[in-house]
């Protein structure tokens, strides 16, 4: 019998960034456990996928500078081959030789042994002309921040002076981050009990409840995760809990709930909130059932879209979670594929969407309560120009300043930037229903 | 130590019932030695004996992932110990580049010799008693492609008569 390990990295990496290059999916669908399992060693395959739309804009300029001529679209297959080659000789570090080798083979196993020659060139010349190649890349900011143009000009537009620290975040690699559940332990308990386990943790400066990890690891092997002791969420989204007022009994709406990941970092800090937890995609649910279930706490939770359902169905609530679908410019370090797949046009459909959200939640909030918009953008068409808008059209809207550190000047709500070793790109913006 | 010649299915003499071994000797234990050089450089995981046109009741296999926990079985006989069925991506070194999934009982226990000729027993479960019921298979002449369907068998058979045809011309062109 043969090994079951039965495919090599880069070959799988090869066919599934063909898969997204061509629209079939995100890299989170595509890497999910079964394919993982494909190979021997799942971290590397992971490495060069998102390694590879980590550094897209960037290696396909190195490809184009080094091919003479575009290949054909149905040798997509020869093109991701490249590219992953070309990410391990210029980012990974793997010896030259190796590299060059095995891409040479990988070429006959994809059954286009006429482009052997090819590929050896390029990436001979690739070894060779490296200095030039880095510094023709030097002169486009696209390219050398390895950002597609729309984004990156938009990004420059929207934080003049900060945009370089923005794009830099987003190149990083993301941390692992736990949250602590706050029903079973302090964070100095659980650092305690992670560290006699032999897992390397450090507090959050920002999250009352954050520890970061000092290596990723799988979660259901992280001790006290099954038990509910901790969750993974990264520490801005944590910051959910500290933003919104709460107090007990408090009736509170989340209205885009799915993975659940917020409803349970708001029910764990104030374990009497009454909760309905919603989200519009049914396949979603679950994910949030399972998170509660874990942690050992209750909400209610139903499919619906409140832009859809007539509000009558839900009754009113004190405090409003919004953490509404955005492109995700925030936590594109987490979710590097965005790079290759995010449309302006998709921003601009957001925007649109993000704002029905706010129209249909505001008459839900009882006078006086409050209601936290969240996104994981960097955008301000998504971000502080929506609140301002959404300001300017609702006298009874009232924005209460938030004060965390870190953040960004904004003429409405905060903006974490992505920070290495540190939370996600964030947006915040607290309302208040007056009492007229 | 030699390399030994794996057939390749669709290889008739892979089709064999291989015998019981009656004298556990040195040219036996040479034997298995080759056989562990020829899994290990394949690299696999199992090999039986019939595989290497050797048709007595012989396998050896190493499931670990550090290779180093070789396992000899002479004569062996497998007891079913739980039925529940256990699916697994299987390959096979006689079958190259193929693989599918097959189903088979999830917990067995094996008899067999040891390669000093002394009887031991083993429980076994997950891949190595995947790798046991494959490689028991094998010296009763069965493949695990016989337990897909007739027209995957099929296709895969022309696939492989295919390419080994090209290989045969390509060498001749060489030469």
């Amino acid at each position: 019998m043969t090994s079951p390990y039965k495919i090599s990295e880069r070959l799988l990496a090869v066919q599934i960034l063909g898969s997204l290059l061509q629209q079939h999916g995100s890299l989170a669908g595509l890497l999910d456990n079964n394919t993982l399992a494909k190979v021997q060693s799942p971290a590397l395959l992971q490495e060069l996928c998102y390694g590879v739309c980590r550094w897209y804009p960037r290696l396909q300029f190195y490809l184009q500078q080094l091919l003479d001529k575009p290949l054909r679209s149905k040798d997509l297959d020869v093109q991701c081959l490249l590219l992953v080659s070309l990410y391990q000789l210029l980012f990974m570090r793997t010896p030259d030789h190796a590299t060059v080798n095995e891409s040479v083979a990988a070429v006959e196993t994809l059954g286009k042994s006429w482009a052997k020659a090819l590929v050896n060139a390029v990436l001979r010349k690739a070894q060779r002309e490296q200095a030039d190649l880095n510094a023709l890349a030097e002169r486009d900011y696209s390219v050398w921040y390895a950002h597609p143009e729309w984004l990156l000009n938009q990004l420059k537009k929207d934080w003049p002076q900060d945009y370089r620290t923005l794009l830099d975040g987003n190149n990083q690699r993301a941390p692992m981050t736990l949250r602590v559940n706050a029903r079973q332990a302090t964070r100095e308990q659980a650092l305690g009990l992670l560290t006699s386990a032999g897992v390397a943790v450090k507090p959050g400066a920002l999250s009352p409840y954050s520890l970061y990890l000092a290596q990723p690891m799988d979660a259901v092997v992280i001790p006290g995760f099954v038990e509910g002791l901790v969750s993974v969420q990264d520490e801005a989204s944590q910051l959910v809990a500290s933003l919104l007022p709460l107090a007990t009994n408090l009736r509170v709406l989340d209205a885009c709930a799915a993975p659940g990941g917020k409803t349970c970092a708001l029910l764990e800090a104030e374990p009497t909130l009454q909760v309905l937890a919603l989200d519009n995609e049914a396949r979603r649910l679950p994910r949030i059932t399972q998170n509660l279930e874990r942690l050992g706490l209750y909400a209610e939770v139903r499919c619906a879209d409140i832009t859809r359902t007539p509000s009558a169905e839900f009754g009113h609530f004190d405090r409003i979670l919004l953490d509404v679908p955005c492109s995700a410019t925030g936590v594109i370090r987490r979710h590097p594929d965005i790079k290759v797949l995010r449309t302006p046009a998709e921003v601009e459909n957001l925007v649109q969407k993000q704002r029905a959200l706010l129209e249909s939640a505001w008459p839900l909030l009882n006078a006086g309560g409050y209601l936290l918009y969240s996104t994981c953008s960097l955008l301000k068409a998504e971000n502080s120009k929506q609140i301002l808008q959404f300001l300017s059209a609702h006298a009874d809207a009232e924005h209460i300043a938030l004060e965390v550190a870190g953040t960004l000047a904004c003429d409405a709500g905060i903006q974490l930037p992505p920070q290495t070793g540190g939370p996600d790109g964030f947006f915040y913006a607290l309302l208040r229903k007056s009492l007229d | 130590m030699s390399l030994l010649t794996i057939l390749e299915y669709p290889d008739l003499r892979l089709r064999k019932r291989a015998t019981a071994i009656t004298e556990v000797n040195d040219a036996l234990r040479r034997t298995i030695d080759d056989m562990f050089e020829t899994m290990y450089a394949a690299p696999g995981i199992g090999l039986a004996a019939t595989q290497v046109d050797f048709h007595k009741r012989l396998l050896v296999l190493d499931v670990s992932d550090e290779k180093n926990t070789p396992l000899v079985f002479i004569n062996p006989e497998i007891e079913v110990l739980d039925p529940e069925p256990l699916g697994y991506e299987e390959g096979c070194l006689s079958v190259p580049g193929y693989y599918d999934l097959v189903t088979r009982p999830r917990k067995i226990k094996v008899k067999a010799l040891n390669r000093n000729g002394e009887a031991f027993e083993l429980e076994a479960e997950g891949l190595l008693a995947v790798c046991l019921q494959h490689e028991v298979d094998h010296l009763d002449g069965k493949l695990f492609v016989d337990y897909l369907s007739i027209l995957k068998r099929q296709r895969l058979k022309h696939k492989l008569l295919k390419e080994k045809k090209k290989d045969e011309r390509e060498a001749k062109a060489e030469f």
